[in-house]
């Protein structure tokens, strides 16, 4: 292991201190944000509360006076980002599952092609996309629907779930469900009692990997909801209205936006890095 | 004995499967389910419309979705029916329900949208001129000709009136008035501090205070992209180009040649682009929500906005700072037949439609439309209207609405009550009627593919103000890719549906 | 036997449904509409026009001015992010005071909205209101008209984005350095090897497919950058900032000239697949070897 001495460590903290702070501040500046007068915002610059800026839960009152619309887009997002982290983390786990156990051949294509057309579904950009499944999810009378969207999540979070999965089951050893099998285990036994508790770091961090990529996803939102299925991204840049942006009421939908999240990672980042960390070794 | 083990496995997969079935299954009834309950107000008078739910789609927020949320309510307790109201963001409305008319989707009963793009959408809304027809809830007569115009679109109706736009500029009082400012500027500029007639005059006064005072910025405009930036540069262009006659703003009615990159156009762009420099340090990220906001503050000499009264504080305070002007013009005009500047003695303030003004239209896929009609011209009304463009009960600085009734500029006690100084609304109302019924004013492009057609525009003004292109590069690019849309939708067409428009055919 | 079979294709099969379902179809659709013109339903058959939209695509001033935007905002974000995600995970790995709470910090900008960071960012850059030139001028700079020229208004979209996903790859690169074998950094350390030159011969070539891989993954995205450009300009000044999908967007579910629309997006999916393909095929091949 390297050993640092003592100005080593501390500069490198000091480095470190210092990207900490960049990747804070935008968030400060738009916490505090929220907390300005309209008039304060556009007197300039205002960084600490009480000394630069008289601060006023004015933005925040707006809001929980209308909270009907971001509770509902808050359950839209939950619904659709929850439901849709489940299915593709399961469905993709299945898959990743399937092609470090078995050996697949569909027409041409081997298991390893088959992994690579699974992500390089990743690859379709969603402006190609979105108009057909528009078009489709008319027909199928899903337009405006939880349900559309937490479909349309899935299938544009499988690919990374399904690689992430497929990583991980590869660092558990075949050998282990070998020598369950010498001993008599059934694939049953070896895919409860082996496989998905070893992977259970691995399940935890491609969930929350499917989440954020589903809690945040703005342009599938954007076409396939109206209003019922209206997210908390869609709520965020609805503040920009023909009259300009309403800078107050976008830095609070921004950090009701954000907080859920922020807050997972601080309860299971550490969770998510360990997941990674043992998924992603050679 | 491996059957065996594989038959071990299956119960997994049967659960999964079960599992994702459910998933599926509790996702499908949430979606189908409704968020939040109906409320159930009972009229015995009005039962035919007991149980009627309709959708309104509406832009998101302050200036056009929250004003009319309290007079939608009154409706659905009169009437018994609920609506439930969609707000868009304002980059998304037009997209939104041409995807939707396009789609033949039921989901809109009213939209509220704008007749510039009448072009477009003409074809997927209900004419309304029956029931307007005798109808004194609508109060047709009662509606000022240029505003029924604009909702016009070959001869039927296709929108009822809650607005009818026009840009109009706006100066500082109290500054104006100020006896120091006054000496001052007649010292340096050798004329009297007035509000602007000309664009010149407009120039002097921003470069005066910008220099002399630094608590004031000269002007306030919307200038980035994306915004309303296209609708500013028109409503300047328009004096430079135009004495009221057709056609010589957006393309030759001829054969539709762009006519956006003439010596006239960018003379106009040349002369605003100086503008930025005498304008607020940051103009270039301004819209008009910006102007709005920090213009009340007394923190600006003059602005160009759009008429709207949101344009006055919240709270009804500094009243007294707002002073209304109508759109100041250049002393020459550039005519396109001879290619020669004519001088004028008066400066030619030709007053702009900018958007035309939201209304309330029906699709033809809406299977309520006549609880869909009951709604809106009881929007529209003179008495439910007089409170929309007065802001009764709205005390947001932004609203979208402004007058376009007679009564509206007759009831002065309509606005006082709505708690507007008296002399203010008086000048306000004297303003905006002297401008809707100047001989020239001058409407919005209304062919299929406006949306486009400004957005390119928007495009290249943006980019000469920013000083990343010329303002005869930019515009010679915007008559390109203008020449490129008509070829695309059909120029034939295009120029009839042209023709049509400014009332030459 | 024959369950094994089925028990084989039950686990790949849901995700081939639904990335089959959800993705060729409109994939085909979008490809004849890229041969044509269509008006969503209504009134206007579908009307081929050969390669006519394709050929207006070599004309158009704009795409081209969109397309060279997009290869610069992928090559320097991601390159960018790379250099400092690798930096973080290294000064991670060296095990610094803080390391645990350093490293769930250093991920929060991968988990929040784009389009809320993007409005983070408008915000912080507005010339006058923002907190970036008032930085500035505590430094004695003049203040930068970020969002209204044009090299400043790109490089306040691509610091969102740098700012936004070099916690992908700090988080990737970090987990793949936690499982990097510490003899042979010992054995190196024991020969009197610097730190630098134990990162430099060892443990960077360790890193290499994992950092193909991570660099291919976020290329792929960045080429589909959407969100932060139109939140912070739009694609303004004018259009000199605009990216592709931006123009794509604008095009297709703006103006509803839906071929063309059709048209630049596939050209964007062939420069992803360009830039995906061999970088597969060179991990292919390394993993192989190795």
């Amino acid at each position: 292991m390297i050993r640092l001495n003592s100005v080593q460590r501390w500069s490198l903290f000091v480095a470190l201190v210092l990207w900490a702070i960049f990747v804070i501040f935008p968030l400060y500046w738009m916490v505090t944000t929220t907390f300005k007068l309209r008039a304060d915002i556009y007197a300039g610059p205002a960084l600490i509360p009480w000394v630069d800026f008289a601060p006023t839960l004015e933005h925040w009152a707006r809001v929980v006076a209308r909270y009907q619309q971001v509770t509902r887009a808050m359950a839209n997002s939950a619904v659709a980002g929850l439901a849709s982290a489940a299915a593709a983390t399961f469905i993709g786990g299945m898959a990743g599952y399937g092609l470090t156990r078995f050996q697949y051949k569909l027409g041409f294509l081997r298991n390893r092609d088959i992994a690579f057309w699974i992500l390089s579904n990743r690859v379709l950009p969603p402006i190609v996309l979105v108009l057909p499944i528009f078009i489709m999810f008319r027909t199928a009378g899903l337009v405006d629907s939880r349900a559309g969207l937490a479909i349309v999540y899935t299938m544009f979070n499988l690919p990374i779930a399904a690689w992430l999965m497929l990583e991980y089951f590869k660092q558990i050893p075949i050998d282990l469900d070998e020598s369950a099998k010498v001993d008599g285990a059934s694939y049953m036994q070896i895919l409860t009692r082996i496989a998905l508790p070893l992977a259970r770091p691995g399940i935890i961090a491609t969930f929350l990997v499917c989440l954020m990529f589903a809690w945040n996803e703005f342009i599938y939102a954007l076409i396939l909801t109206f209003s019922r299925a209206q997210t908390l991204p869609l709520v965020v840049a609805g503040q920009a209205t023909q009259h300009g942006p309403q800078w107050w009421d976008i830095a609070v939908m921004a950090t009701i936006t954000i907080a859920p999240l922020l807050l997972v990672t601080i309860l299971l980042g550490n969770r998510l890095i360990a997941g990674l960390t043992a998924g992603w070794g050679q | 004995m491996k059957n065996q083990r594989a038959s071990r496995i299956w119960p997994v997969l049967k659960y999964g499967a079960a599992l994702c079935g459910l998933i599926v299954l509790a996702l499908a009834l949430i979606g189908a389910g409704r968020a939040e309950p109906e409320p159930e107000v009972v009229d015995p008078e009005e039962l035919e419309l007991e149980g009627v739910q309709l959708r309104l789609g509406v832009e998101t927020g302050h200036a056009l979705g929250d004003p009319i949320k309290p007079y939608v309510e009154e409706w659905e307790e009169m009437t018994g029916a609920s609506v439930e109201i969609t707000e868009i963001p304002f980059a998304e409305i037009y997209p939104r329900f041409m995807t939707s008319f396009h789609a033949g989707t039921d989901d809109f009963d009213v939209v509220i949208i704008l007749p510039t793009w009448l072009g477009d959408m003409s074809q997927f809304l209900v004419p309304l001129d029956d029931l307007i027809e005798g109808d004194d809830m609508a109060a047709w007569d009662d509606v000022l000709p240029i505003c029924q115009d604009i909702v016009t679109w070959q001869d039927e109706t296709l929108i009822m009136p809650l607005d009818c736009d026009l840009f109009m500029s706006f100066y500082n009082r109290t500054a104006f008035l100020d006896d120091d400012h006054r000496a001052a500027f007649q010292d340096i500029y050798g004329y009297e501090l007035a509000p602007p007639e000309t664009w010149d005059q407009y120039y002097d006064i921003a470069e005066y205070f910008t220099e002399e005072d630094p608590d004031l910025y000269g002007a306030m405009e919307s200038m980035s992209r994306g915004t309303q930036t296209f609708w500013t540069g028109l409503s300047r262009m328009v004096g430079y180009v135009s004495q009221g006659e057709p056609g010589a703003l957006f393309f030759d009615p001829e054969d539709m040649t762009p006519l956006i990159n003439s010596p006239g156009h960018v003379r106009a762009l040349e002369e605003w682009v100086r503008v930025v420099d005498v304008g607020a340090p940051d103009i270039l990220e301004f819209d008009v929500g910006d102007i709005r906001e920090q213009f009340p503050l007394n923190t600006g000499a003059l602005a160009l906005d759009w008429a709207s009264i949101g344009f006055i504080p919240t709270d009804r305070e500094n009243q007294e700072l707002i002073g209304f002007n109508p759109i100041p013009g250049p002393t020459e005009v550039y005519d396109h037949d001879t290619g020669q500047w004519i001088e004028l003695d008066e400066p030619n303030r030709v007053p702009y439609m900018a958007a035309l003004g939201w209304g309330a239209a029906i699709p033809v896929t809406s299977n309520e439309q006549e609880a869909a009609w009951q709604l809106i011209r009881y929007l529209s009304s003179p008495e439910i209207s007089l409170k929309l463009v007065s802001m009764r009960d709205n005390y947001d600085p932004a609203t979208g609405y402004q007058p376009f009734r007679y009564s509206h500029f007759e009831n002065v006690d309509g606005w006082v009550e709505s708690e507007w100084d008296r002399d203010r609304a008086e000048e306000y109302l004297e303003a905006t009627f002297e401008s809707l019924t100047a001989d020239f004013v001058k409407p919005d492009l209304r062919i299929p593919g406006a949306f486009e057609y400004l957005d390119e525009l928007d495009a290249g003004l943006t980019a000469a103000l920013a000083g990343e292109m010329e303002p005869q590069e930019a515009l010679d690019e915007v008559a390109e890719r203008w020449d490129a849309i008509t070829n695309r939708k059909g120029r034939d067409v295009q120029l009839q549906m042209y023709r049509e428009s400014i009332g030459l055919d | 036997m024959q369950k094994t079979a089925l028990t084989r294709r039950t686990l790949l099969l849901p995700a081939v449904v639904i990335l089959l379902g959800l993705s060729i179809f409109p994939l085909l659709f979008s490809l004849a509409l890229s041969f044509g013109d269509w008006g969503l339903g209504r009134g206007v058959p579908y009307e081929w026009r050969g390669l006519s939209n394709y050929a207006a695509l070599l004309a158009d001033g704009r795409y081209r001015n969109a397309a060279f935007n997009t290869v610069l905002y992928v090559v320097i974000t991601v390159s960018v992010q790379y250099i400092l995600g690798l930096a973080l995970a290294w000064g991670l790995f060296l095990r610094p005071p803080g390391g645990r709470i350093f490293r769930v910090f250093f991920i929060f900008p991968m988990m929040l909205a784009p389009v809320a960071v993007g409005y983070m960012w408008r915000l912080m850059f507005q010339s006058r209101i923002g907190a970036a030139n008032f930085f500035l001028a505590a430094l004695g700079f003049e203040p930068v008209r970020w969002l209204s020229a044009r090299w400043f208004a790109m490089s306040v979209v691509m610091m969102a984005e740098i700012w936004q996903w070099t916690p992908f790859m700090f988080l990737f690169l970090y987990a793949a350095l936690m499982n990097v074998p510490t003899s042979p950094i010992d054995a190196a350390l024991v020969d009197g090897a610097s730190g630098f030159q134990v990162f430099r011969h060892i443990v960077l070539p360790m890193l290499m497919p994992i950092s193909i891989a991570v660099i291919m993954l976020r290329a792929v995205e960045a080429v589909k950058i959407l969100d932060t450009v139109y939140v912070i300009t739009h694609g303004g000044p004018g259009n000199t900032t605009e990216s592709l999908t931006m123009y794509g967007y604008n095009v297709g579910l703006q103006y509803f000239n839906l071929g063309y629309a059709a048209a630049i997006a596939y050209t964007l999916l062939l420069v992803v697949v360009a830039i995906a393909v061999p970088v597969i095929i060179f991990i292919k091949k390394e993993v192989s070897y190795t």
